[in-house]
């Protein structure tokens, strides 16, 4: 069992757990009531209805709408800048998207993972799919310009119920992306950035490499300089979380280096 | 072969042709990233940043990496070091300092082929290639001569050994870089300095001469043989002719006929030369030997005279033999067969007349040169066994010579290691 197995049972085990609290269980949408049926051993017994059990002496629990059939769209940013950091962005993309798929199919969902490239999405709705998933997700490689954009407009994005975007999105536009986020569908986008473009360092002399189109900056690399990244960077980034925010869709920025499962905990957080 | 560059010699200057890669180098290093190369897909942020921090196009001409420029540094040095550079001055200085005893016993037997300079010269130059010395010369001195410097095997000056009636006291010094030439091997051979000796039997012929023959002596054999060779006295230059007038004229005359010496004979080897002095200034008396006479100055001497007069006290760096009261110099001898008069009209001498031709006898006697034939008995005489020694330690020299090469190998290695190192750490902070 892999990191992503372990990430999805235990989290699966906590939302199940707050779902049986009444608390809104995953991230951008309340768990919508889908219907009843009849208990079976080992159910969690916080889903049966009391209420129904006394009145009919039968023990029936709630189904909620994604254990009944959810899309959920694992969207993954493979443009050359996600080759960036140690690891990789598209290290750490690929394996929050694993996670993901795994989480979604512990909790019944059917994932789609797809890629920037047009290609065929890869399905994973039981446990076994996980490593086709795996394995499509390691052939990948960060190579061109596209980006997570051209991923927007696929069939896929407008049917599923839930959409995770993941990749760092420089140079895309906030409020296009935050669109999408709606009333019936979930929106999550999952910023991840390097090292450098976190927090360069005061470095001298430098030159800054855009590994898409190859464009160099020279420049100075000092205390002020960064300190003026710092901040147009965080000024970008509250541009995304508002964005997110006025739209119920949830954001979240972070280094390559975090490991995604604290990354995915936070965002299934309430 | 060397090549000499801004007063540096390069031993090997076709390893100088190795520079050539440089530029290559140079466009093969500036292909490479630079120094500090950082991916970022917030270029964006990063362009309006440089254009506000570095006012103008925020993007300046990328500085030549300094890991490249050090590593081309260290390849430059060994490149540098391999051509083998020294100071001109220093790779021009002998290797090997020859301490010739110039005097007439090296060529007393004329051969030049076989003989006893030629023998000894094969030796020096043998032992000179033995001690492999720098490409360069043998330093050639002998007593009262400037010094020469010559390549290994070429002629040394030979005309100090036709000239040798001035060779000094012959006091070689005993270092690992000297060689000594000599014909006879001393009693005492040196420590330090190489020796070689020609030796070789004797070389027959004429060491003294009288009014009509030769005298031969070699190793205690004496005997004689006709003189038919015409010797004689004779006038430097037209100048010497006007000079040499009235009683000084008269008696060189009387001398030259008692000694068998032909008088301005063209076909005489002239042991004797009449040159002539400026004129004095103003009459005076001259005095000497317990003579006197009085004499009046004739401006009759042309250019060459004075000159001639001016060569003559330069070269003997002599007292006149006769002067008057303010100095003038009214004749003079330079010690190698050549005697000067001021011109002059002379009174007839006074005192004794047989003082005044007593004194000038003396005086042409010892004037007179010796024909180029007649040599010295020791010189004539056998000189034992040829003796052929090398320095001792002359590798020591050779090493404290070469120290004065300005790149070491062992330093450029150094250099291209640092820059390695330097290129490395260089390489290895951009990458971070």
């Amino acid at each position: 069992m892999g990191r992503a197995e372990r990430f999805a049972l235990r989290t699966a085990a906590g939302l199940r757990r707050r779902e049986g609290g009444g608390r809104a269980p995953r991230p951008g949408a309340d768990a919508a009531f889908d219907g009843l049926r009849p208990y079976r051993e080992g159910d969690d017994p916080r889903g049966i209805d009391w209420g129904l059990l006394a009145r009919s002496d039968r023990a029936f629990v709630r189904v909620a709408r994604r254990e009944a059939g959810e899309t959920w769209l694992v969207l993954v940013d493979r443009s050359a800048s996600m080759g960036i950091g140690d690891p990789t962005k598209l290290q750490a993309a690929s394996e929050a998207a694993l996670g993901l798929a795994a989480l979604g199919v512990a909790l019944g969902a059917e994932v789609l993972v797809v890629g920037d490239d047009g290609a065929a999405p890869v399905r994973c709705a039981a446990p076994p799919h996980i490593a086709a998933v795996r394995t499509a997700l390691e052939g990948r490689r960060a190579a061109g310009r596209a980006g997570l954009d051209a991923a927007l407009a696929r069939r896929e994005v407008h049917r599923s119920a839930r959409v995770f975007a993941i990749g760092d999105f420089f140079g895309a536009d906030p409020l296009r992306w935050c669109a999408l986020g709606r009333a019936g569908r979930a929106l999550v986008l999952i910023q991840v950035l390097a090292d450098f473009e976190i927090a360069p360092g005061a470095e001298g002399e430098v030159e800054i490499a855009d590994p898409e189109d190859g464009a160099r900056v020279m420049l100075d690399l000092d205390a002020r300089a960064a300190g003026r990244y710092d901040l147009e960077l965080s000024h970008w980034l509250e541009r995304w979380r508002q964005s997110a925010a006025r739209r119920g869709a949830r954001h979240d920025a972070a280094s390559s280096r975090v490991p995604f499962e604290d990354r995915l905990r936070r965002l299934f957080e309430p | 072969m060397t090549a000499v560059v801004f007063g540096v010699e390069f031993a090997r200057p076709a390893a100088l042709l190795v520079l050539l890669v440089l530029p290559a180098l140079w466009w093969w290093g500036r292909r490479l990233p630079a120094v500090k190369e950082r991916h970022s897909g917030a270029l964006e942020i990063w362009r309006a940043l440089a254009a506000t921090l570095n006012p103008g196009d925020g993007r300046r001409g990328r500085r030549a990496p300094a890991h490249l420029v050090a590593a081309l540094g260290g390849v430059l040095l060994a490149i540098v070091a391999l051509a083998a550079p020294r100071r001109a001055e220093v790779a021009h200085a002998p290797v090997l300092v020859v301490e010739v005893d110039a005097g007439a016993a090296l060529v007393a037997d004329g051969d030049v082929e076989t003989g006893r300079l030629a023998r000894a010269l094969r030796s020096v130059a043998d032992i000179a290639r033995s001690l492999q010395p720098r490409p360069g010369a043998i330093e050639w001195r002998a007593p009262g001569r400037p010094t020469r410097a010559t390549a290994i095997g070429a002629a040394p000056p030979f005309e100090w050994f036709r000239d040798g009636a001035d060779a000094g006291v012959f006091a070689p010094a005993d270092a690992p870089d000297r060689l000594w030439l000599v014909a006879r091997a001393p009693a005492g051979l040196p420590e330090r300095a190489g020796l070689v000796a020609a030796g070789g039997a004797a070389a027959p012929g004429p060491v003294a001469w009288t009014k009509d023959r030769w005298i031969h002596g070699a190793g205690g054999v004496w005997n004689t043989s006709p003189r038919n060779e015409p010797l004689g006295v004779g006038f430097a230059d037209d100048a010497a002719r006007d000079a040499w007038t009235g009683p000084p004229l008269d008696v060189v005359r009387l001398w030259a006929s008692d000694r068998g010496l032909q008088f301005d004979d063209a076909d005489a080897e002239v042991l004797l030369r009449l040159a002539a002095l400026p004129p004095p200034v103003r009459a005076g008396d001259v005095e000497r030997d317990g003579w006197s006479a009085t004499l009046v100055p004739r401006d009759r001497t042309e250019g060459g005279g004075e000159r001639l007069g001016r060569d003559v006290t330069a070269r003997s760096g002599r007292a006149p033999w006769l002067a008057l009261a303010d100095g003038s110099a009214v004749v003079m001898a330079d010690g190698r067969g050549t005697l000067a008069l001021a011109p002059g009209l002379w009174s007839e001498p006074r005192g004794d007349p047989a003082a005044f031709a007593l004194s000038w006898a003396r005086l042409l006697d010892g004037a007179l040169r010796e024909p180029d034939r007649v040599l010295p008995e020791l010189a004539r005489g056998p000189m034992g066994s040829p003796v052929a020694i090398a320095p001792q330690g002359f590798g020591g020299v050779a090493a404290r010579a070469a120290g004065g090469a300005m790149l070491s190998w062992p330093q450029a290695a150094l250099a291209l290691a640092a820059a390695a190192a330097f290129a490395l750490a260089a390489r290895w902070h951009g990458a971070q």
